[in-house]
């Protein structure tokens, strides 16, 4: 009930519009309402044989015609404009706020199921809105009038007619019940398919690998088969609940107004025409309406689940919000500091713990330590993708959180570990890193990268469309689109997280060459695990378990003798040992 | 067309229950036939007359007309419901049947998201066409048949009169046809538009956000929603000017039938209980004239949703077994490449004449530049495509020659990205073997150095990951990836790059753990540290899709060349280093 009433809040912009819509409704609905009178007078005067005035009864159902007519066409456009017009809203504001949200929030949710909040959820408010809105006024107006004119024609008859409704509702509240259980095993059932069918078409690779499409088949057809299975009953359910209803509403209830209106007629009390239009009101206008009046609770409860998932997603705060007071952070020298640091995603189960670290402008800081141990953490809290959990980190003296989001964002140039590349040109993917820029810092961007010649090798250059319906890129070639697009960007800080793994030696090394020159006068940080890397850089970072262990250049820490020592010799003892053959070989 | 009678063909097996719809369907119809015919009988004889018991008559008549007919039409909607789900199920399952037979090559080139909208949202579509419009308009065929000899033989001039409109409909209906389809195509096209561009942003959110793009996605996300806007709205319009059409014409054939058939009634020609009667029936005749319609656009929406149903039924998938392939229950692990050539697009060959032959039990090290052809060289052991020229054999086989699923299921192949399933962590490791005992699941674990870790979650194995789970690092998840891959006792063991995001130290304990798991099988390692590569038993050097040298380490070192300018670059300055700690 509460979402309901947010979601008239929801809907207050559109007060005007609804209120059109409300009196076009009306306008529709009355113009229903002469139809069965028109009849009455018809027959009345054809039983009693007296003149009647034909042309007159033609244009009243053509005139009539013609108004209902045109005003269910502005009715549609305006219950369109409506619907439409708030879907529009909605998405917007749906996909907008999922923007702000963080990593975490993507990471727990499947990305079909944040689709279908945005497309399939808003939809069912939709045609609860344009639908149930128009069938609430409309059809409580014409029940109202329709009683009403019913009550003035005879009212023993009326009366008569409404004998059957309790029973009526009865049905409905008898079947409703089970319906929506069953509705609710459908949508379960449903969820558990859909995800795991996202999962394993994402996944196919895997499922391919292990020869498992037999088995993925079979649990597929597990799933379809409840489903199906679930589907059929809740199906046969709803047909018994409106079989029953339609027997009672327009069986008994013509049955009982023939008999009793029969009567009516023979004792005088009744015209004939008036029990042909008793029956057409009674049976198009009360049982109609009250049908539908009904279904509108089930519409309610489905637009209620989809209201509650719609919600849940409005509601879930940003971790990362700008401060009311947040500046713009003026273009900074790249000076970061980690003031006693501690981090954790999940409350009692700190990440990072108690770090102290200072990088001057243009350092190159190589962050070294086990998977796990809280390296892609570090980097992710300075592009403020989460908030420190205490102490703070500051670049040029600027508390994170006191500057606004995008203009520290501006500043900080991210390779992340998976490449993701979007489904347009190669030219556009670059650009991507700076919408502003032209083809030929594109161009030159792809050279510092070094894929210019891959690219300008294939038969559309740069107008190469890559992904769905595009060419395959292999790993090594994706990564450095993604590095010619972080390098568009021109950012002060430069955050490389594995981001050459899959490069070969002779390939990274000459983006190596270009990143040394773009790393000039920057701040970077780098996550690399090949210490021909690490060596190059002016401060080593080495982490264990959210603790900085170690800090240092790569001489101090040797001379240290500690854990990178131990790295470090790990790693080149098989060299040291082909140094050593090659030696006694020589 | 073509695909709708298709579509019918799915209907075949249930072709008793559907014999039994039809059937019900023309009773249904039937069944509607008696309400106008009582109501005449209550107008010109009953009341007229003052025959009262008569009342009581038509009392039963209604109550037992609507009872019958809720019994017929309560049968009917249990079939075409149960018809509509079953075709639902089969299309489905022969779709994901299908599309686990098409090969990697297939789902390379589309997204995720738009498959799965053929799977679901396509056959939903087509279940909903089946069940309501196309079932509606059969009735409504079916009216108009039962009605139109009905009204004829109550009085033919009527008859004619409301028969008269009808072209005039057919007209109105004809000129705007034309438009709502072309509309309704738009509006499917600018729907997937909106779909694909949500479903890429939403799963790059990553880039998204690095870039600050998040009010530049929006409006281009708007940009799309918007030209739904537009053209739902210019749907509405153009639908309602034909219910406006359909409306005043049928308003104007009812206006005449009460103006000439007054004249009549004044003639003695007709009572006037006939008259209401036969306006009840032209109301059928009409009424499904104005539902036409709607079961066009629904149509309309379901021909595309079949017509792509079936283009993915009818991919045929590249890689199928040839009818006598044979089962090779145990391989040795002996694998050749035989003059292989291999391009993902024609004309752009990615393998250039490769020939190369491994020995059971070697261990083969695969290196050179990104886009040498590293990981297409390994993705044809597995057979995830097929060479272009050239064969791939395994224990001497073609490999086309064998059998898929029993080559593959002694493949353990672990690729560049750690693919994981959001279940337990004991799952994601058996997926390969499903009967594996806890023993093995642990030992799986600790070879890929990831016990320890495991057993420091609470619900240690049992622990949920991914979706609703925990959070795992790129390392971790590879790690959990070789686990996998080593349960299945493999043959042959793929490692693509799957220790690169493991720091020195765990690559080392992993390492170790790979090199006993190695013994005796045959293995192919792309790695890109020298010190993964130097064990190897022989490393091949690529280049360009061609492989360039092959050697062991002190061989390739040796000579001038790719690998030792590798070699070079990545332990020259180690190297220094590492002697002047020595001599320190």
């Amino acid at each position: 009930m509460n979402n309901l009433v947010r979601l008239s809040r929801e809907l207050k912009p559109y007060w005007r519009v609804m209120l059109l819509v409300g009196v076009l409704t009306l306008a529709s609905a009355a113009c229903g309402l002469p139809g069965p009178l028109i009849v009455r007078y018809f027959v009345d005067h054809l039983i009693k044989r007296q003149p009647l005035n034909l042309p007159l009864v033609f244009a009243l159902l053509v005139g009539i015609a013609s108004l209902s007519g045109a005003v269910g066409f502005a009715l549609t456009l305006a219950i369109t404009y409506l619907g439409q017009r708030f879907k529009y809203d909605m998405r917007r504001k749906l996909y907008s706020h999922m923007q702000t949200l963080s990593l975490g929030f993507f990471e727990k949710n499947q990305t079909g199921k944040l689709m279908s909040n945005i497309t399939n959820d808003v939809a069912t408010l939709d045609s609860l809105i344009s639908g149930g809105f128009v069938t609430l006024i409309s059809d409580t107006a014409t029940l109202a009038a329709v009683i009403f004119i019913v009550f003035n024609m005879n009212w023993r008859l009326a009366l008569a007619a409404l004998v059957v409704y309790p029973f009526y509702v009865l049905n409905y509240l008898f079947h409703i019940g089970k319906i929506k259980r069953t509705a609710d095993e459908v949508r379960e059932e449903r969820d558990v398919m859909l995800g795991d069918l996202q999962e394993k078409l994402a996944g196919t690779l895997v499922v391919k690998s292990y020869a498992k499409e037999r088995f993925e088949v079979r649990q597929f057809v597990g799933q379809n088969r409840n489903l199906l299975d679930l589907n059929v009953r809740q199906n046969i359910l709803g047909t018994r609940l409106w079989t029953i209803a339609e027997f009672i509403g327009s069986g008994c209830g013509t049955a009982i107004i023939l008999w009793y209106g029969g009567r009516q007629v023979l004792l005088g009390h009744l015209t004939p025409g008036s029990l042909v239009a008793f029956v057409s009101y009674i049976t198009s206008y009360l049982y109609g309406p009250t049908l539908r009046l009904i279904q509108i609770n089930d519409q309610i409860a489905r637009a209620n689940a989809a209201l509650n998932r719609i919600f849940a997603t409005l509601d879930t705060r940003p971790n990362i919000e700008d401060k009311p007071d947040a500046i713009e952070l003026p273009p900074i020298k790249g000076e970061v500091r980690y003031n006693d640091v501690w981090f954790e995603y999940e409350p009692g189960q700190p990440v990072i713990k108690g770090v102290n670290l200072h990088v001057k402008p243009g350092q190159m800081v190589a962050l070294v330590g086990h998977s796990g141990s809280g390296k892609t953490t570090m980097i992710n809290l300075l592009s403020r993708h989460y908030d420190v959990t205490a102490g703070s980190i500051t670049v040029d003296g600027h508390d994170l959180r006191d500057v606004t989001l995008k203009s520290l964002r501006k500043q900080v140039g991210v390779v992340i570990q998976e490449t993701i590349l979007f489904n347009t040109t190669i030219r556009e993917n670059i650009r991507y890193g700076r919408l502003e820029a032209t083809d030929a810092e594109v161009e030159e961007a792809a050279r510092a990268a070094n894929i210019a010649h891959v690219i300008e090798a294939l038969p559309r250059g740069y107008d190469t469309r890559i992904g769905e319906e595009g060419i395959k890129l292999s790993g090594g070639e994706k990564q450095r689109i993604a590095i010619a697009r972080a390098i568009l960007s021109n950012p002060r800080i430069l955050i490389l997280d594995e981001a050459t793994s899959a490069l070969d030696s002779e390939t990274e090394a000459m983006i190596q060459e270009a990143l040394e020159r773009l790393m000039k006068g920057r701040t970077s940080f780098v996550i690399a695990h090949r210490l021909s890397t690490i060596v190059k850089a002016d401060l080593i970072v080495v982490m264990e378990k959210g603790v900085i262990m170690e800090m240092g250049s790569h001489q101090e820490l040797l001379t240290q003798g500690g854990i990178y020592a131990g790295l470090y010799q790990q790693q080149f003892k098989a060299a040291l040992d082909a140094l050593e053959t090659e030696q006694t070989a020589a | 067309m073509n695909n709708f009678l298709r579509l019918l063909g799915y209907l075949k097996p249930y072709r008793f229950r559907v014999a039994a719809a039809v059937i019900l369907m023309i009773l249904v119809t039937l069944s509607t036939l008696p309400m106008p015919r009582i109501t005449q009988f209550l107008i010109d004889s009953v009341l007229p007359h003052k025959r009262w018991h008569m009342l009581n008559v038509i009392f039963w008549m209604v109550v037992g007309l609507y009872a019958v007919r809720g019994i017929i039409s309560f049968s009917l909607n249990a079939i075409i419901s149960w018809l509509g789900q079953r075709i639902v199920f089969d299309l489905r399952y022969q779709s994901y049947k299908h599309l686990n037979r098409l090969s990697l090559s297939y789902y390379d080139k589309r997204q995720t998201g738009k498959i799965m909208a053929r799977v679901i949202d396509d056959i939903n579509v087509i279940q909903y066409m089946i069940t309501g419009g196309f079932v509606q308009l059969i009735t409504d065929i079916l009216t108009l048949l039962v009605v139109i000899p009905v009204i004829y033989s109550m009085e033919w001039r009527l008859a004619s009169i409301a028969l008269a409109v009808v072209p005039f409909y057919v007209a109105g209906y004809k000129l705007l046809l034309g438009k709502i389809r072309a509309l309704s195509v738009q509006l499917r096209e600018k729907w997937d538009a909106m779909l694909g561009a949500l479903q890429e942003k939403i799963a790059g959110i990553t880039v998204v956000k690095a870039f600050v793009r998040e009010e530049y996605e929006t409006e281009r996300f708007m940009e799309t929603v918007a030209d739904n806007f537009k053209l739902g709205m210019q749907q509405a319009k153009l639908n309602r000017t034909l219910g406006l059409v359909a409306t005043v014409i049928r308003a104007a054939g009812t206006g005449l039938i009460y103006w000439v058939g007054a004249r009549l009634v004044f003639q003695y020609d007709i009572k006037p209980g006939e008259l209401v009667a036969f306006t009840a029936y032209i109301g059928y005749l009409y009424d499904p004239a104005v539902r036409l319609v709607d079961f066009n656009v629904q149509a309309q929406w379901a021909g595309a949703a079949i017509d792509r149903v079936f283009e993915t039924l009818d991919t045929r998938p590249e890689i199928v077994d040839a009818p006598d392939a044979v089962v090779l229950r145990e391989i040795k692990g002996a694998v050749e490449f035989r003059n292989v050539s291999f391009g993902y697009e024609p004309g752009q060959p990615v393998l250039h004449n490769v020939n190369l032959k491994v020995e059971p039990g070697e261990v083969i090290a695969i290196v050179g530049p990104s886009g040498a052809g590293k990981t297409t060289l390994v993705n044809l052991i597995a057979r995830f495509y097929d060479v272009t020229e050239g064969s791939v054999l395994i224990d001497g086989h073609d490999i086309r020659k064998i059998r898929l699923e029993t080559v593959r299921r002694q493949i353990g192949y672990v690729s560049q990205e750690s693919l994981l399933f959001s279940v337990s962590i004991r799952e994601n490791i058996a997926y390969g073997r499903k009967d594996a005992t806890d023993e093995q699941i642990i030992q799986a674990a600790k070879n890929a150095d990831l016990h320890d870790f495991i057993m420091s979650l609470p619900d240690g194995y049992d622990t949920k990951i991914g979706e609703d789970g925990i959070k795992l690092s790129v390392g971790q998840k590879q790690r959990l990836a070789i686990a996998r891959a080593t349960l299945t006792d493999p043959r042959i063991l793929i490692l693509d790059d799957a220790t690169s995001a493991l720091d020195s130290k765990t690559e080392a304990n992993v390492q170790e753990a790979l090199e006993k798991l190695m013994k005796g099988r045959t293995n192919f390692v792309i790695a890109h540290r020298l010190s993964t590569i130097m064990n190897a038993d022989r490393i091949i050097v690529m280049d360009h899709g061609r492989i360039v040298d092959i050697g062991t380490h002190a061989e390739l070192v040796a000579r001038p060349g790719v690998y030792k300018n590798l070699y070079d670059e990545q332990f020259k300055s180690a190297q220094e280093e590492a002697l002047m700690a020595l001599l320190a």
